[in-house]
């Protein structure tokens, strides 16, 4: 067989071509497969950094959310504490002379270990009333804090004011103490 | 062009081989290597002997480059000087073979037929045809093939001696000259006529000093030689003799030739010429289109085949050689980067879960703090709301909504003291801004009525901690 140089080196052009393209043709979806790798690898590597940062500073702040924790109520888990909360709602206003007309609580949150419960109470009263309300949902520490109050006066009745409140109940469970403890 | 080539010059004497190889590249042409290898005694002498002693280059065809060039000594050749009426290669060529055709015993097909230029014109050349037989030639490609040797270049002995001298300037330019070549496998003649050759003769039947008689012969041939040459080139008496031997020359046969050399006869040492191994590579790294070549055109083929398959595998294996070493670096650079990853995922995943309780403890606490943060919870705005009231004013409505705004709707009986409420409410340090502050007459019960309405700012909780 007679092959001239113009052959060869058409020959070898086309196996370095064909040799390349096939490996490239077979071997390309590995190429994209390696850059998504180092793509999630720069991914892994900040979300370590960000994980690692968030570790050494948690020492900041898990002193103060024993402190926090420690002026909480504790419940058992499978208690439902909605009841018990209304309850003790109730109780403080009619110790204040409040009169609630109308109370109902939200769904049960979870928030790591903590509890939280809103309830929405209709009220009616007399300012000093409402005050010495506040003033003792305030004296309760962690466990009680109104979100939203309106206050409007009654028309029909002079020196009567009503209006609705939005009271959030923060609380923990018995169970959940005990596992992280 | 290529950057460099090499030629390389074989020769024979019956007492040693030599060769040279020659670099040509844009400084010139040098010699890079020669050498030399004694022939056995009596090598010539056994009956079965071959034409080329090539048993003794066994071990140096590494040493040889480029194109190799061999010559046949002029005993193996048929010359004859032609003048004929064109400068075209092909013409040439045709009309060469037409006239060796003519005066040669053998057929064409028995003979490798190629000319020399001598002297050329627009429309005359003088050329040197050179004609071997086949058979020779065949002969000595086989004995190099045997040592793995391949002839690119078959050339004449007489033509290498004759470049040679023209390049040492060695040959007189002005009227006629006779060149004798004595050497151990070449005695032939030249006659040159104001440079340029007119006749090649071999006088190998009379390489035999030890016998007088032949002397006479001699003289006798060249004579014969000069009178054939009138004719075509007029009748020159005034010669000169110069003789090239590379042994002792009869005096004798000096005196002879003084007989029949008007001018004189000069006696040379060959070996003050470079040796003919590198005329041979000299010839063949200058040739030009009227080079005589002798060497078949399918030696030529088969080299050049070889050639290219030599390119192709050298260059196929350098192609796989590559990828090879491509795809290997790259496999190696994969898995060092896929286990490189699995292990920063390993470690990645001992941090995730303790950073993910952190956080949540992090979110537990700030929804604490909330709780905690009396500052402006609502019992403190209204006292403060109130505090700032005007004893004149008085309040319809109060909407408060943690960490965002109190609404503040109410009305007196003038203007004045409801934008002095907006102004202390807006100074206050319990609250962050007011906005929305509006003011319009009303009639209530048959009387003038100023009410207002104020959006009180407060401010957003913080969580005291930066988010890392």
């Amino acid at each position: 067989m007679k092959i001239s140089r113009r052959e060869m080196l058409i020959g070898i052009v086309t196996l370095f071509a064909g040799l390349f393209g096939a490996t490239y043709w077979m071997g390309g979806s590995k190429i994209a497969e390696q850059r998504q790798l180092a793509e999630e690898k720069e991914q892994l590597l900040r979300q370590m950094a960000l994980h690692k940062r968030i570790i050494e500073q948690q020492g900041s702040w898990t002193n103060r959310l024993a402190e926090l924790h420690a002026q909480l109520p504790v419940y058992d888990r499978k208690v439902s504490v909605t009841g018990e909360i209304l309850k003790e709602i109730k109780s403080m206003a009619d110790g204040n002379g409040l009169d609630l007309t109308k109370s109902r609580a939200d769904r049960e949150k979870q928030v790591g270990t903590l509890y939280e419960l809103s309830v929405i109470c209709d009220w009616e009263g007399e300012l000093e009333e409402l005050v010495r309300f506040l003033y003792e949902v305030n004296g309760r520490g962690l466990r009680f804090d109104i979100r939203e109050l309106s206050v409007r006066p009654d028309a029909k009745r002079a020196g009567i004011l009503r209006g609705d409140m939005i009271i959030d109940c923060a609380y923990l469970r018995n169970e959940e103490t005990t596992d992280q403890e | 062009m290529l950057i460099r080539t090499h030629t390389t010059g074989i020769h024979y004497t019956d007492e040693f081989v030599e060769w040279a190889v020659l670099r040509k590249d844009r400084n010139g042409i040098e010699k890079i290597r020669e050498g030399a290898h004694p022939i056995p005694e009596g090598f010539f002498d056994r009956e079965d002997s071959p034409i080329f002693p090539t048993d003794v280059l066994l071990h140096s065809h590494k040493e040889f480059r480029g194109i190799v060039t061999v010559s046949l000594p002029s005993s193996y050749l048929l010359m004859r000087v032609m003048e004929l009426p064109s400068s075209d290669p092909e013409e040439l060529r045709s009309m060469v073979e037409l006239q060796m055709d003519r005066i040669s015993p053998f057929s064409l097909d028995q003979l490798a037929i190629s000319y020399e230029v001598l002297k050329q014109t627009e429309d005359h050349s003088r050329i040197l045809a050179v004609a071997a037989q086949r058979r020779i030639i065949d002969q000595l490609g086989d004995l190099f093939k045997e040592q793995n040797i391949y002839i690119r270049s078959l050339d004449a002995e007489i033509l290498a001696w004759w470049s040679l001298l023209i390049v040492h300037g060695d040959v007189p330019c002005h009227g006629r000259v006779i060149l004798i070549l004595k050497e151990h496998t070449e005695f032939s003649m030249v006659v040159v006529d104001h440079g340029v050759p007119v006749c090649f003769r071999s006088l190998e039947i009379f390489n035999d000093f030890s016998n007088e008689k032949v002397f006479g012969e001699i003289i006798e041939e060249i004579r014969y030689t000069l009178l054939s040459l009138e004719t075509e080139y007029k009748e020159n008496s005034q010669c000169l003799t110069e003789i090239w031997s590379q042994s002792e020359f009869p005096p004798a046969l000096i005196e002879e030739l003084k007989k029949i050399s008007p001018r004189g006869v000069n006696v040379h040492d060959l070996g003050d010429l470079p040796s003919l191994a590198e005329g041979l590579a000299l010839r063949s790294a200058e040739r030009g289109v009227h080079h005589a070549e002798l060497v078949p055109r399918e030696w030529v083929d088969l080299q050049r085949r070889r050639q290219i398959m030599k390119i192709t595998t050298v260059a196929s294996i350098a192609v796989l050689s590559v990828w090879m070493a491509v795809v290997s670096i790259t496999g190696t650079v994969f898995a060092v980067q896929k286990s490189s990853f699995n292990r920063i995922k390993k470690e990645a995943a001992l941090y995730a879960a303790p950073a993910r309780a952190a956080q949540d403890a992090r979110a537990e606490k700030e929804s604490l703090e909330k709780y905690a943060d009396r500052t402006h919870s609502v019992l403190e705005g209204l006292l403060e709301v109130t505090k700032l009231l005007p004893e004149s004013l008085e309040l319809n409505s109060f909407d408060y909504t943690k960490g965002k705004a109190i609404h503040l709707r109410g009305s007196g009986p003038r203007t004045e003291p409801i934008y002095d409420y907006f102004q202390k409410l807006g100074a206050s340090e319990q609250f962050q801004a007011i906005k929305d502050e509006k003011q319009s007459m009303q009639i209530k019960q048959g009387q003038r009525q100023e009410g207002f309405s104020v959006t009180v700012l407060l401010p957003e909780i913080s969580t005291g901690e930066e988010q890392p």
